[in-house]
Order: C-alpha cells, then structure tokens, then sequence
C-alpha cells in the first residue's frame, strides 16, 4: 500500500491570479515564469527586486521572506553558448547574450493565503550584484550576508556588508563551484615543513574592540520599521546619561556561553544595561553544504544528521523528502508513518534540551538532570532502530533503512507513559516557582509583527500569537490525519522566555499524542519500510544472490547513484525548532548540483540582536536559550 | 618497607576512612602527586558541537561522571586543568581553542573527543581543522561520531592512568602554530 508522492503542499492558492498582478503591474520587468514540481519561480530583473517584493509584502500576503540563497551554475555559463537553459533574454536587459552565472533565489511565504513563491535574480560573473531587501524584510539581514560570505554576490544598500561565516580575513568565497572543498592533503610526508605550507594561516582570536558595532559610522544594528531595537537601545542609553558613564564592549562567547554552542555575542554595555548586542557566529561553520556537494544524494544523508544536532532525524527527513519530491518518488505508508512517530520522539528531545538548558542557564540546574535523564530513554528508542544514539541517519530516500525491531512498540509505549507523568513533574517545579518567573516573565518581549519580518519560525513565532505550523498549514508524511493541537500564544500576542517554555511543553504532550496514533497505526500497517522503485532503493540483500537485476541494481545503486532530473526543490519541513528547508537542485548527475538548508536557528538568531538591548546582562543567557538555538544548525 | 610503594587506592579501606584511622602509608612523593591529580581534575566547560551533547549527558544523570570525580567542570580556563575537545573545530574557532588552551595553568591535559577533533572526521572541507593536535598537543583520541558516554568515560580513565604512570605528554604537530601572524 502505497501513498501518493509527495506533491507541492496542497496549495489552493490563485497563483495565476497573483501572477497575473504581477505581470500586470511590473510587465517587462518580470522576465519568465516557470513552474516545476509545484513550485512557482517568477525571474525578474535586479534592479526592480525591491518594488516586486514591497508589492508581494503589502498587496499580496506575503508576510515573510523565508529564505535567500544562490546558486552557482558555473560550468553551465562557461559551455555557453549552450547553457542549460538559464540565459538572460529579454526584459530591460536586451537581448544580452552573456549567460547567466549566478542565480539568487528568495523564497516568501504568505501565511494567509498559505502559499509559497519564489522569485530568482539572474546575475553575471563579474561584479555580481543585486539591491538588498533589508528594508522590506528585516529578515533578510543575515541571509544576504551569508550569500555575500558564500558567493560573493554584494547586496547593494545592506547596512552592514561582511562576511558572516566564514572569518574577515578569510579570501574566496566556498560555494563557489571554482572554489575547492578543500585543500588539505593526506600527509604523504613527515617534512613538517612542507606539511606546514599547506595549513592555513593563523588568524587572532577576536577582540571585543573589533569593530563590530560601527562600520563607517553606520549603526550595524537594524531597526525593524517602527522602531524595536533602536527604541530600546535609547532607553537603555538615557538611564545612564552621566558622560563619564562610558558604555563598556564586551564578548559573550565564543567560549560556549551558557550551553548553546560556540556563539559569539558583542556586547555594549552601560553598566550592567545591555546597549547593543550583535551576534557574531561561524565559529562552527562545518561546510556542510559545500561537502554535501561531493556525495551522491544517498551518502549526503549521512551529513544532514550534523547540522541541528538535537533533531538529527528531522534534518534526515527534510532532505529526504525534498529528493523524493525531485524524484518524485513514493513512500510506503509504514514508512511514513514510522517517519512521524520518530520525528515526534525527536521533537521530545530536543525540546527537553532546550527547556532543560535554559532552566540550568537561570539557575534551576536540576531541571537540566530531570531533562537528561528523559532524554536517555529517547536516545534509547533511536539507537533501537538505527543503532545510533544520535547520529541516526536512518531514514533514506524512499523509506527508511529498516524495518523496527520487536521491542520496538512496547518501549515506546514505556516512553508515553512515563514522559506524561515527567512533564507534570517539570510544570510541578517550575510552573509556579517565584525565582523561575521572575526571571522569564517579561523577559525578551518581542511582537508577531517583528517575528515575522525577521523571519522567525517554530515556537519563535507562534508565541507571539501566530498560528502557523508546516505539519497542519502544508502537511506531510500524512501529518493532516493525525489529530493534535498546535499551541501557540492565544492570550498576550508578545512572546517572551516564560511564553517559550509553555509551548515547549505542550508541544511535547502534543507530540506525545501523535506518537500514540502513530503507535496504533503502525501495528495494523505491514508492508515494506522502503520503496519498490530499485532505480532509488537497493533491493533487499536476501535478492542479490538469486536475480541478476537485482545485483545490478545493488551496483550502480552504491558505486554511482541515481539521477535526478534537471530543477530544484523547496521542501520545508516544521523542525522542532521551526522551519527547515531544504533546496535540493540537481544538474543531472548524480551528486546533487547544490544543497541550500535554510535552517530554522540561523533566521530565529536574528531576534537575539532585536531583544537584548534593555535587559541587564545576567538575562543575556535566559535570552539566548530563549532563542533555542543550536550552533551547528546555525553555521552549518 | 621505605622503598616499597603501596599502590594510592589501597591507601584507606572504607572501615578505615569513616573512623578517621587511616594509619600511614610510604610512596614516593611523585607517586603521590600524580594520583592526587587524577583524583581532581577540573575539566573547561567547554564544547564545540554534536560530541558537547553527548559529553553533556556524560555528566548528567544517567552516566554521572561524579562517579570518577570529574564532574566540577570550569567555566574558566584558569580555574581548568583537562580541556575536552568536543566537536569538530573549524577554521576561525581554531584561535580561540589555542588561546583557551593557553590561558590553563601547568599542568594540563587534552582529550580530542570524536573523529572530528582527532583527525577532521567526515569533514576534508576548507572550513575544518584536520584535528585538533594541529594546534594543541593532544594527550588521548577518542574516536567515536559522537563517541557514547561510555567512550568519554573510558578516554578519561586512560588518561587517568596515563597520568598516574607518568607518561609523556601528547606531542602538537606545528608548536609555534597560534604564534603566526
């Protein structure tokens, strides 16, 4: 029994409407549009990028800028004149004859029509440019930054143009198609000086002073429109009004402050009032999605597990549904349905970190031993099945890499029961503890209207009172016939670190709920865990030794890979930490052209910087945890 | 009887230690010392990324690295004399760990905990240190990605022999390395 494959969200939206409003108002300006997989991608010419996505904003209901990322279609410009089909042609252009080298990809997102559109920016070698969003989306801050770092691609009008990953120092841009993976060479030799000339030079360990508050006098700190950031950081400012009162920068990090990663926070201080905060990161940045581009789709699954550490299975997940949907590829119902249940557990975990974490980081360090000691039992039910504890990698492409073993539903079952009765034991101890309100109440008080433009997702955004969820708003893995809630804030429409914790915890129950219908259907569904199709999946090993086909299959199957179609793919997953997409483009081989994961820490980051001024300094850790960020999902 | 050294953890049964008779015992006062550190180590708060998770749930509750004593883990480099690796060690954190390992005081040790700090692990990429022996001179490799905390406890045991037996420090690959303009 197999469901359908998994399609574009079921969008009921007027596309063509919202495309007709488009062309009709920007015309010539609008160069194609293209539909693939269900997607929509609308191509238009640079300079008109801002009025397209102001007139996307205000007229059409796209509340959120998701997403910016690029892509390097370096061989396919240099084999022009046959170039794959990505050729400026017409518009205010002319009729340019140069082709395209890089691709710019924004992805909005409108919540009330629930709809996604993607609008792509076409730009040469040389110079590669485009005006920056900043304005209209505040999100797009440390996007386009990252694009700058990573392409090299300049955002004309961003308030503060560096690098964001990779360091100040560093030279080239990595995602670069003529950028290596990586220099360094097994060592044939023990001449240490020849080993020597290969490493890297040192850089120096950063100083508070580096000037990460100013650039050319322009506040690196951007205001949402209608003040936000700057409003706090001028009452800050004015209770301490005494000149000889200098502020103070000092660094938070990137020596593990609190236990979130290896976040670097410069901080302006007037004494212990936080003035300024600028998150500095990149001090994990691993290269993930440029190593993602050396393997073939099904060994690539093995890296996504590494980016958001405490979700591995939900990375898994993403990616594999996003290769499906390029492939176009069904799953088994029970492979699906394992896929929820697994999920589930892992949003449990992770989110007993991150309760258990800020708890210990505000001073309630049993909390963080209770939180723990629940933890182990899910890493016990994920070493059951995969044999890991917490680097799973167990689904693939298709399915998932086995069948659970016996034992598997009873566990599980032990696992309910016990995490009900544990978090009444967590709302026990802190719900109504004095130390623990005071501290969280009140505490980063931020609205939906800058949640959305800085383009927070997860229970970032629902705690401000938006009710946007992925599993119930663009379902998948058959998340629309599951029964559950999605709690958000229904009561003060301000998000705060207290705010956080409860969704944390009834999300947890509400996962709790799914795992038990899962539970139930998973014992009345047989059938095979992984796909049929052998172009995708290997045949079962019992084969290999009677049919031919299959052993071939088996072959190219490990030794090449399957070939994916030429296009790419947006699939968002709800992560337990928010949104996690991933774009998969293929260029017709069998490594993927180029993996982008826009990953749920790295745009929630973007609050901290928004919330912290105000806030004295010891409500600085209580604030990072509020984000529930981790670093690896940060820097990749 | 003066030259013969009675092993530490022999030194006082529990009988003996809950009455406060511990009698006396003769060892060389090298011997002493070393067991001594062994038996206080102060390991730096400090992890990197998926391994600080599992080393995380080393010393919470379930595995209890009280239960060798090393559960006191230093916020402070000054305050900390066994820095754990944990995590993979990009390219601009690799000033930061060397300045850490820096600021410990005499004597210190370093356990390169999972494949990433002992050799780069999956990552060959431009952004990774193949290792962290690169920068700071590595005392015991744990491999493992994660490694269990079963690992992590098993690396600190040997380090703990290591120690008590007096063997010589792990040898860093470049020694002048963070000093390089």
């Amino acid at each position: 029994m197999a469901v359908a494959a998994p399609v574009a969200p079921t969008i009921t939206l007027p596309v063509d409407d919202i495309l007709a409003r488009l062309l009709s108002r920007f015309g010539d300006k609008i160069l194609t549009s293209s539909e693939f997989r269900g997607e929509t991608t609308i191509v238009v010419v640079s300079e008109h990028l801002p009025a397209v996505a102001q007139m996307l904003r205000d007229e059409l209901g796209f509340e959120q800028l998701v997403d910016i990322t690029a892509l390097d279609w370096y061989l396919q410009a240099k084999n022009a004149p046959n170039p794959g089909g990505i050729m400026f042609t017409g518009g205010d252009l002319g009729e340019l004859k140069v082709p395209a080298r890089f691709e710019v990809l924004y992805h909005f997102l409108s919540h009330s029509l629930n709809a996604r559109l993607r609008l792509t920016v076409l730009l040469q070698e040389t110079d590669p440019a485009v005006p920056t969003l900043v304005p209209i989306y505040s999100g797009a801050n440390f996007f386009e930054r990252e694009v700058y770092d990573m392409m090299g691609i300049k955002f004309i009008g961003h308030p503060f143009m560096r690098r964001i990953l990779m360091p100040d120092n560093w030279q080239g841009h990595p995602h670069r198609k003529d950028y290596a993976l990586g220099y360094e060479q097994v060592e044939f030799t023990h001449n240490i000086d020849a080993i020597e000339a290969l490493k890297p030079k040192s850089i120096p360990p950063p100083r508070p002073e580096d000037a990460i508050f100013e650039i050319d006098g322009a506040p690196t700190e951007i205001s949402l429109s209608g003040g936000g950031a700057l409003d706090a950081t001028t009452l800050a400012l004015q209770e301490f009004q005494d000149p000889s009162n200098e502020t103070m920068l000092i660094n938070l990090g990137p020596h593990h402050p609190s236990t979130h990663g290896v976040l670097r926070v410069g901080m302006q201080l007037a004494g212990e009032k936080v003035v300024g905060a600028v998150p500095d990161i990149g001090y994990l940045h691993t290269g993930i999605e440029k190593n993602l581009e050396y393997k073939t789709y099904t060994k690539a699954i093995a890296l996504t597990d590494r980016m958001d550490y405490l979700a591995p299975l939900s990375n898994n997940l993403g990616y594999c549904l996003a290769v499906e949907r390029l492939m176009g590829v069904e799953v088994p119902e029970r492979a699906n349905i394992l896929r929820v249940l697994l999920c589930e557990i892992t949003r449990i975990a992770s989110h007993l970190v991150a309760v258990g974490t800020n708890a210990m980081d505000i001073g309630a360090v049993s909390m963080f031993t209770y939180a723990f000691r629940e933890r182990e039992y899910a890493l016990d039910i994920f070493e059951m099945v995969s044999g890991a504890r917490m680097m799973t990698s167990y689904f693939r492409i298709g399915g998932c890499a086995l069948d659970v073993p016996i034992g598997f539903s009873s566990q599980v079952r032990e696992f309910i029961k016990m995490m009900y009765a544990r978090i009444a034991e967590y709302q026990a101890l802190l719900d109504e503890n004095p130390i623990w309100l005071e501290r969280t109440r009140g505490i980063g008080e931020y609205t939906a209207h800058d949640a959305l433009q800085l383009s927070l997702t997860g229970p970032l955004l629902r705690a401000t009172g938006v009710n946007w969820d992925l599993r119930k708003r663009q379902p998948y893995c058959g998340y629309e016939t599951y029964d559950f809630n999605v709690p958000f804030n229904t009561s003060s429409g301000k998000g705060d670190i207290f705010e956080l914790y409860r969704l944390k915890i009834l999300e947890m129950g509400e996962s709790l709920r799914i795992i038990e219908q899962a539970l139930e259907r998973l014992s009345i569904t047989p059938g095979p865990v992984i796909t049929t199709n052998r172009k995708v999946a290997p045949p079962p090993k019992a084969e290999l030794s009677t049919s031919m086909e299959s052993l071939i299959h088996h072959f190219k199957l490990w030794t090449e890979g399957f070939k994916p179609p030429v296009g790419y793919v947006y699939q968002a997953i709800e992560s337990p930490r928010g949104e996690l997409g991933f774009l998969v483009s293929s260029d017709g081989t069998n490594k993927p052209h180029r993996v982008r994961v826009r990953t749920p820490s790295f745009a929630n980051l973007q609050l901290l910087g928004h919330i912290a001024p105000g806030h004295t300094i010891s409500d600085m850790v209580g604030l990072i945890a509020m984000t529930d960020i981790v670093l690896g999902d940060v820097d990749r | 009887m003066s030259n013969q050294v009675i092993p530490a953890n022999q030194i006082a049964t529990t009988q003996q230690a809950k009455t406060g008779a511990l009698g006396a015992a003769f060892f060389k006062l090298e011997d002493a010392v070393r067991w001594a550190r062994t038996k206080s180590m102060w390991p730096l708060l400090f992890g990197l990324a998926c391994c600080a998770i599992e080393m995380m749930a080393t010393f919470a509750s379930h595995f209890d690295l009280a239960r060798f004593g090393m559960e006191v883990y230093r916020a402070s480099p000054r305050q900390a004399d066994l820095m754990i690796v944990a995590g993979r060690v990009s390219r601009k954190m690799a000033p930061v760990v060397r300045q850490l390992y820096d600021q410990m005081p005499e004597p210190k040790w370093v356990i390169a905990m999972g494949d990433c700090a002992s050799c780069g692990g999956v990552y060959n990429n431009y952004a990774i240190l193949q290792g962290v022996d690169e920068i700071i001179p590595v005392d015991v490799y744990i491999s493992g990605c994660p490694p269990r905390p079963e690992a992590l406890m098993y690396g600190i045991l040997q380090l703990h022999e290591k120690i008590k037996n007096g063997e010589p420090r792990g040898q860093i690959k470049i020694e002048n390395w963070g000093l390089r303009g």
